[in-house]
């Protein structure tokens, strides 16, 4: 299982177990007293109550301030620190994700500010069961105690009076002063870096600009406005809100004079600083609205939410569900070995900051945070929790989550739900299961069918004429497309078998195991192909066996080299045979005949679809058979020979170029074995008997197997003739002379005319034939092969 | 996720991308996700004078809902893979996924 | 017939795989807006995406002055990816008789 990219084995699982949520949750949660309210109004002051939760930790701001400027700033560091804190939450919630979806939801987190270093204690301050596990360096809250507004207040003056005199920028020593003395920046000239461009977002820290800050009534915006150099004094507490801040240069504007004195020109920069300044308050502005919702979420807010996203895409077969990308990217890389293949990490990294961004939703992610073996991780983790815990249950989460769709797109809405038929396809008749419906001896009587017909046996029987190649495409179409879809599913679950062969020891049960599945897939390929089916019990308008009729598209014809990977040799032979004895159905043939061209004046070529379809079949079913022929035996070769003769029209067979090419396999292997010599004076004589049948089957019709064009590579022909004339006697060579004598002297004129390239290539087909009869020719010398005849 | 997956293999080729207003975009696909959200690089549009506004424009990032057609690079498509995932998808969606 | 495919009875019942028995033959492809594809399926999904290869697309748009012309106008690619969205239906093309 893995999480498409993700290495799966690389998925740790012994972090999630170390930081589960029942280990780091200290239950505070369930002691959460959701009644005794009714004081709230004495104890917190009276405010709307909607406001509680918001402005609450006041007294804590500093420590809230550094971590938000953590958060942004200071990434890295944030995260290195808090590596293993800002991790538990997250492992809190694969450990248990309904306490932690409740709590998540809970109130107690609308705190703006929140942040997981301090989720205890601000659920404790909440509920008013505050026992402080403060940490020192927080500032002036006091540990335990629930502050009202005014003591909060009182508390932030006292403090800005003893620390008027804060110099550094508030990254240098985060957590170590309270906000509220940012606004104690020393006079603007010592801040020129309000108009560089690169440190905006130090100054205008966005989370400076939070609620918090504004409802206790300190303006946001002085702090980050540079003051009056002359003013020597800080800006003391104000409760004028960021709408009205404090700019004193418009008090001093009406100051300059004429005079251009060094006055007048610091002035002009005073105003130039005003502009910026005013720039600022606009841009500042617009900062506190948009990060008005700034950690709404908190952390486990959001992990929550991408785990929730991550179920979504989780799979446990990604072998499956990205096999196009996989195999494509491995067959990429093994062509362009020097083109280093794209690591699954590398995808993963790259989805996984996608999705990380997308979920913090600010525009300050780009800098420095986000390290991606942190992200990487915490996915990691999030992929091990998902896929422990089965993802059917997501309607728990209907109401936190917002609302919760069923679909998605590996199962979409369904617009139409249509009653399954409680078995099969009543429409798919033709040829469909026939295999099931035979009995035991009807499945034996058709098996091996090589070895039972002879050469002599069903010469009349089951003949299938070219002429009947009309058939009903809207009846029977169906069925060979459900066959062959058939034996791609089969074919795909034996391929994916095959390729997870266990790697223990052949004696293994699991090994056993495994070839009992191959050796099952394959019974069940065997059964898919249709190849046992009787041909007599085939019925319906197409007068076609199944399995023939499956080659007739070119999927069906794809399936043949794959399927030979697989089958052993007795049943490849079984579909050579199958083949051979029906090839007069082959679509190929039906269709490929030059004969039936020559109605068509305008292109005196095959239509296109047929050319390729002829193309296909010679370059996916021929090659395995022609393998298989030249390992095969003479008796079988003659044999099959004999039965392409009795079964099939040859002449007509002969008359196409897939035809052409069997029997130029056949008539040469056969003539190959004769001449090593290692043949048996039966065998030899039963050669030449089929040989001589042959013959005359083709006698009188040598001339039309020819294209019918000149245009048309006739290469196939002058092979087959070699063949022919190689097997062939002395009388046998001359009648054939005799009838393709025009094709001869046609080729040579032909040649002429044709650029010297191609008139090679022509005149070299012809000698292939030429040459077996110990004649040669050339463009010209047409005496030359006078003389040699 | 049949198509995600193919989109993945085409990151970096040439696609023509037809929208649901007609409008063309091509451009060098830089990524997808698995809504067929797409960005593209260097992009050209075929009717620039019905859509001055994109002469400007070099990258783009285009919302998959809002895509008709993407035309492909013929030999970037691996036709017999494809058949053999859609075959996959088809069996997983049908409950009898290939393991 | 011991192992899964047919055994499990789910081997092409839905709709969709009526779809899948054309996965390499030549469909047809009705589309919005007058949209009509001719191609060779390569893969299509639940949502009806499809990847046609050498395809014909016939746009037929009423003229916006005479109402009873239909103009119509073909485009070729060699290989397209169809949204499903667009999809009106995807059928076998039967091709002309040879």
């Amino acid at each position: 299982m893995s999480f498409f990219g993700f290495d799966d084995k690389s998925t740790d699982i012994k972090d999630t177990k170390e930081y589960t949520f029942d280990d780091t949750y200290d239950g505070l949660g369930q002691q959460l007293q959701e009644s005794g309210d009714d004081f709230n109004d004495e104890t917190f002051g009276s405010f709307a109550v909607n406001d509680v939760g918001k402005d609450f930790e006041f007294g804590l701001s500093s420590s809230n301030a550094t971590d938000v400027n953590n958060n942004y700033q200071q990434k890295p560091q944030s995260s290195s620190q808090a590596g293993m804190p800002s991790l538990q939450p997250i492992a809190s919630l694969w450990g248990a994700a309904d306490q932690a979806q409740k709590l998540g939801t809970n109130e107690v987190f609308d705190n703006n500010n929140f942040d997981h270093n301090n989720y205890d204690r601000s659920t404790f301050e909440l509920n008013n069961s505050g026992h402080g596990n403060y940490d020192p360096t927080n500032g002036t809250g006091i540990p335990g105690k629930i502050l009202s507004l005014e003591e909060v207040e009182a508390q932030l003056r006292a403090a800005s009076l003893q620390q008027p005199q804060f110099q550094q920028p508030l990254l240098s020593m985060p957590g170590q002063f309270p906000p509220h003395q940012f606004q104690q920046f020393p006079p603007h000239m010592q801040f020129p870096p309000l108009s560089n461009p690169n440190e905006p977002n130090f100054q205008f820290p966005p989370q400076m600009m939070q609620p918090p800050f504004q409802q206790m009534g300190i303006p946001p915006m002085p702090m980050v406005v540079n003051q009056h150099s002359q003013s020597g004094q800080s800006i003391s507490q104000n409760s004028n809100g960021p709408h009205a801040p404090q700019t004193p240069y418009q008090l001093e504007q009406p100051n300059r004079t004429p005079v251009k004195s060094l006055e007048e020109i610091r002035n002009q920069d005073l105003a130039m600083a005003a502009a910026e300044q005013d720039k600022a308050i606009r841009k500042s502005k617009k900062m506190s609205e948009i990060s008005k919702y700034n950690n709404l979420m908190n952390h486990k807010d959001k992990d929550y939410v991408m785990r929730m996203q991550l179920a979504q895409f989780v799979t446990d077969d990604s072998y499956n569900e990205d096999f196009y990308y996989r195999v494509h990217t491995a067959i990429q890389s093994r062509h362009n070995p020097q083109q280093s293949q794209i690591s699954n990490i590398d995808i993963a990294q790259a989805y996984v900051f996608q999705q990380r961004g997308n979920n913090r939703g600010n525009r300050y992610r780009g800098r420095n945070d986000s390290p991606l073996e942190r992200l990487q991780q915490q996915v990691q983790r999030a992929v091990a929790y998902v896929k422990q815990h089965p993802k059917k249950n997501l309607f728990v989460f209907e109401g936190s989550l917002g609302n919760i769709t069923t679909t998605s797109g590996k199962a979409p809405r369904q617009a139409l739900k249509i009653k399954k038929p409680s078995e099969g396809i009543p429409s798919l008749t033709s040829g469909d299961n026939l295999s099931d419906l035979l009995t035991p001896t009807e499945k034996s009587s058709v098996s091996s069918p090589a070895f039972q017909l002879s050469p002599e046996s069903n010469s009349s029987s089951n003949f299938n004429p070219p002429s009947s190649a009309s058939r009903n495409i809207g009846n029977d179409k169906k069925g060979p497309l459900y066959s062959i879809e058939k034996v791609y599913s089969i074919l795909l679950q034996l391929e994916n078998t095959e390729r997870t062969a266990p790697q223990s020891d052949p004696s293994s049960d699991e090994f056993k195991e495994w070839q009992d599945k191959m050796r099952s897939l394959l019974e069940e390929l065997w059964d898919a192909l249709q190849i046992m089916v009787p041909f007599d019990a085939v019925e319906g308008p197409s007068q076609v066996h199944p399995f023939i009729a499956m080659l007739s598209y070119n999927k069906g014809m794809k399936l043949i080299p794959r399927i030979f990977r697989h089958i052993n040799k007795e049943q490849r032979l079984t579909i050579l045979t199958m083949i051979v004895a029906h090839m007069s159905s082959l679509e190929v043939i039906r269709q490929g005949s030059y004969t039936t061209v020559e109605n068509n004046e305008q292109s005196n070529d095959l239509p296109l679809r047929v050319r390729e379809a002829i193309e296909l079949f010679s370059q996916t079913v021929l090659p395995p058979l022609v393998h298989f022929i030249s390992d095969t035996s003479y008796s079988i070769v003659v044999g099959l020979l004999g039965i392409l003769m009795d079964r099939n029209d040859i002449s007509y067979i002969a008359t196409t170029k897939t035809g052409l090419a069997f029997l130029t396999v056949f008539i040469s292997r056969a003539e190959l074995i004769s001449q090593e010599g290692n043949v048996t004076q039966s065998e030899l004589e039963l050669w030449n008997t089929t040989f001589d049948n042959l013959f005359r089957s083709l006698h009188g019709h040598l001339s039309s197997i020819f294209p019918s064009s000149n245009n048309i590579d006739d290469s196939y022909v002058w092979q087959f003739l070699a063949s022919v004339a190689l097997a062939a006697k002395l009388e046998h060579q001359r009648i054939m002379v005799d009838e393709v004598r025009d094709s001869i002297f046609g080729a040579m004129n032909e040649a002429k005319l044709l650029s010297p390239e191609h008139s090679h290539q022509k005149i070299a087909n012809l000698n292939l034939f030429l040459n077996v009869m110990g004649l040669n020719a050339t463009t010209t010398e047409i005496s030359e092969l006078k003389i040699n005849e | 996720m049949l198509f995600f997956s193919l989109f993945k293999t085409l990151v970096g080729q040439e696609v023509t991308i037809e929208l649901k207003n007609d409008l063309s975009i091509r451009g060098t696909l830089k990524s997808v996700d698995q809504y067929m959200n797409l960005k593209l690089d260097n992009i050209t549009t075929l009717d620039e004078a019905s859509f001055p506004h994109l002469c400007a424009v070099r990258n783009i990032f285009i919302r998959g809902s809002v895509v008709r057609y993407v035309h492909l690079p013929v030999n970037a498509v691996d036709t017999a893979l494809l058949e053999d995932a859609a075959r996959r998808e088809a069996m997983t969606q049908a409950g009898t996924p290939v393991k | 017939m011991s192992a899964s495919i047919e055994s499990q009875g789910s081997f092409m019942t839905e709709p969709l795989d009526l779809i899948r028995l054309s996965l390499n033959e030549t469909v047809y492809v009705k589309l919005r807006d007058g949209r009509e594809l001719t191609g060779r399926l390569h893969a299509y999904d639940s949502h009806c995406s499809m990847v046609l290869g050498d395809v014909e697309e016939t746009v037929s748009s009423i003229d916006e002055n005479d109402v009873s012309k239909v103009t119509t106008k073909t485009n070729k690619s060699d290989m397209l990816f169809v949204r499903g969205d667009s999809v009106i239906l995807v059928s076998p093309c039967v091709p002309e008789k040879l």
